[in-house]
């Protein structure tokens, strides 16, 4: 019965977190005894076989169960997952820019000049960042409003539940905030507040000195992680191929943060005196890439071993 | 100008609205005995009364939710099957329904006759 767990898991999860226990029992049950009697009737009769002859996308049923909830702004398939990814992607970039708003009022000394500073980068931020989660949400339920492939879909492609990893939405939605934030950032849409004080005047210059088409890289990246992360929201399950896509796009990080961080003279002013604590600031910015390139690869180590398992 | 084709898919989707109408006091009726939800598809289709689950479920759990039904999970065949039963209030609300279907067969079938007249 795993095609037909694989399908009843696929259905609930397009729904509410708190609704999918009970959902999922019902459904489940369901398919069981139609698919006993449809075995009845019909030698041979294989799960698949039963899925794709009796059954619908699992997105439409999902949507027919969803009929008396309140309407959505954006479809069900992607209503939860988009909030979840709107509060980490707007989470992220407070914690970016308080960050950022403490080490202003550390280097000035001036805590209500630093923290207005960040109050009026902040909302800059927040309105561009959540524009664009918001519009590849928005586009992408509309492509599905007019998607013939419910109609031409393979109960084949579900995949079996044999102890498969449910893949984390937080996760999911926080690598999205991050490549929202990180491709804004490429595009010079948004900025660091780097708003630190050098004395007597507010250093706003910065330039992070990097290889020639490491920004190209880097927007790319961040374009496939958008990418990704959207497909990891999508589904409940890890596959052995999203596993392979995501231990390459780990490892392909890895690199680029190596060449980051073994660049010599990664941050420097323009225009201005280089501030004393330029020296502090580029260790610790060395420093949190290690760390980083730490973090992702003990994420890539944990793909292998559940892929290799 | 309809041609045969769309004449056929107006009435079929004519025939759905009539028969969505009729299903909460076909639902509310048939759980005076108690059901889970395959049983009481199965039921329904074998009083010509076809029902998809997209359809049936979010009913049961509307009529639920009014309090014209109880529900009750349970391990059967080592799976949990949630088993409905009409309510107290169901009841009630179930026979005022039968009054109402009553008097609209009649009203219905007098435009009829006359039609045929």
């Amino acid at each position: 019965m795993n095609m037909l767990k694989a399908y009843a898991h696929q259905v609930v999860s397009y729904h509410p977190v708190a609704q999918r226990d009970d959902l999922f029992a019902e459904i489940y049950d369901e398919l069981c005894e139609e698919f006993s009697d449809q075995q009845a009737h019909t030698q041979g009769l294989s799960e698949i076989d039963f899925l794709n002859k009796y059954k619908q996308h699992p997105m439409r049923y999902a949507t027919q169960l969803a009929a008396d909830s309140a309407a959505y702004l954006i479809g069900p398939q992607f209503y939860f997952s988009f909030l979840s990814a709107m509060k980490v992607a707007l989470s992220v970039v407070v914690v970016f820019h308080l960050a950022f708003g403490v080490l202003g009022a550390f280097t000035s000394g001036d805590i209500w000049s630093a923290f207005w500073k960040m109050l009026l980068n902040i909302s800059h931020t927040l309105l561009w960042v959540g524009a664009a989660v918001m519009g590849v949400f928005i586009a992408l339920e509309r492509s599905g409003e007019k998607a013939s492939w419910l109609d031409e879909w393979d109960a084949a492609d579900l995949k079996p539940v044999n102890g498969h990893q449910s893949v984390s939405r937080l996760e999911s939605s926080l690598d999205l905030g991050f490549s929202t934030f990180g491709l804004l950032f490429v595009l010079g849409i948004v900025d660091f507040p780097i708003v630190l004080n050098n004395g007597a005047e507010w250093i706003r210059e910065w330039t992070i000195n990097v290889p020639d088409g490491f920004w190209l890289a880097m927007g790319i990246l961040f374009v496939l992680g958008m990418g990704f992360s959207l497909y990891c929201l999508s589904r409940t399950l890890w596959t052995s191929r999203m596993r392979i896509i995501a231990i390459t796009k780990n490892i392909l990080w890895i690199m680029m943060l190596a060449v980051a961080v073994s660049h010599a003279e990664l941050l420097s002013v323009g225009n201005q005196a280089a501030p004393a604590f330029l020296p502090i600031l580029e260790k610790v910015v060395r420093g949190s890439l290690f760390v980083l390139c730490l973090i992702i690869g003990w994420d890539t180590v944990v793909h292998v071993r559940r892929l290799t398992r | 100008m309809a041609t045969l084709r769309n004449s056929s898919e107006i009435v079929n989707k004519l025939r759905l609205e009539l028969r969505r109408g009729a299903l909460p006091l076909a639902v509310l009726a048939q759980l005076r005995k108690e059901h889970y939800g395959y049983s009481l598809r199965k039921e329904l289709n074998a009083k010509s009364l076809e029902i998809d689950e997209g359809t049936l479920y979010p009913l049961l759990r509307r009529l639920e939710a009014q309090g014209l039904l109880n529900s009750e999970w349970r391990i059967d065949e080592s799976r949990k099957k949630r088993h409905y039963r009409i309510s107290a209030l169901g009841e009630e609300v179930l026979a005022s329904l039968v009054t109402e279907w009553r008097l609209l067969n009649e009203s219905v079938d007098k435009i009829l006759k006359e039609k045929d007249a």
